[in-house]
């Protein structure tokens, strides 16, 4: 393949749009616990709630994070293996709470190519994620772009 | 000390804040997340498969950082939108600085509002991130 012909492939287009199957998922209190000392956190008040397993106290989007395992990335069929997170955006709508039992849906959003850049000719593959709570609200959705691509990075 | 909406205007910078990830907290933001890619925790992958100067800080952790940064400036008033570019990768142990400044200031559906220019920045001065948040303050 030369480096001006297009890096997607009909089998990337037909996933484009596609859904993967929902997860279920808890925010559990000793991961987020982990996640929380992993991250330094120093809001005495947050920690002493979590540690007591207060459900009623709202905790920090970052907890999101705990469920990564879950929140799986549906697979670009084709793309290259190299890949690296190039963006992130959460929208919240809604407080999280130790407990919530939420449920996942993955879906392949869209994919971009670009030629130059710090990692050359790349895709930029645009995954997104929604979450709803056990009372049906949705609380979140996050997006992600992966950029994947064939040479080496530039390092910079 | 939190801000609170009356004191915002367009330019209001935030505080700057220095954290240093180090290894160690790399692993275990990695095991409590469960993400083990071998760019955050190989060098020898980081390095000579990816070309990375050596094992990276996950670009989740870094929201994880600012989402904390913005807590401790806006107390527990509803981060309803953080938005990262990572426009370069971080190392273990290095230095960032993190810093914000505020673009915009509204009411929305009742509730009062602003938006966010947030960014991470190198030991060499480099953006390494460059991001957007939103606040919901409380209802009027």
């Amino acid at each position: 393949m030369t480096d001006d012909e297009s890096m997607i492939t009909p089998a990337m287009e037909a996933a484009i749009g596609s859904e993967g199957e929902p997860r279920e998922v808890t925010i559990d209190k000793e991961l987020v616990l982990r996640l929380m000392r992993a991250l330094d956190e120093d809001d005495e008040e947050l920690m002493a709630a979590v540690e007591a397993g207060d459900a009623s106290h709202p905790i920090p989007t970052y907890a999101l994070l705990t469920t990564s395992t879950s929140q799986r990335q549906l697979t670009v069929p084709d793309a290259p293996e190299r890949a690296l997170m190039a963006s992130d955006a959460w929208e919240v709508k809604a407080d999280i709470h130790l407990g919530d039992q939420m449920t996942i849906v993955p879906r392949l959003a869209e994919i971009q190519e670009r030629i130059g850049g710090r990692v050359g000719h790349s895709l930029f593959v645009h995954h997104e994620w929604v979450y709803t709570n056990q009372d049906d609200v949705e609380v979140a959705r996050v997006r992600r772009t992966v950029t994947h691509f064939r040479q080496r990075h530039s390092g910079e | 000390m939190a801000f609170d909406y009356d004191n915002l205007s367009e330019g209001t910078e935030l505080p700057i804040e220095l954290r240093t990830p180090t290894t160690e907290q790399v692993e275990s933001f990695c095991e409590a997340t469960g993400n083990q890619g071998p760019q955050f925790l190989d060098p020898a992958f980081a390095k000579e498969r990816m070309g990375l100067p050596g094992p990276i800080v996950p670009g989740n952790m870094k929201q994880g950082f600012l989402d904390q940064y913005l807590r401790r400036h806006f107390g527990r008033h509803l981060i309803t939108r953080l938005q990262l570019n990572h426009r370069r990768p971080d190392v273990h142990n290095a230095e960032m600085t993190i810093g914000g400044e505020i673009t915009r200031t509204y009411v929305a559906d009742g509730r009062r509002m602003a938006d966010l220019e947030i960014h991470i920045d190198n030991p060499q001065g480099d953006r390494s991130v460059r991001g957007a948040a939103t606040i919901a303050f409380d209802a009027q």
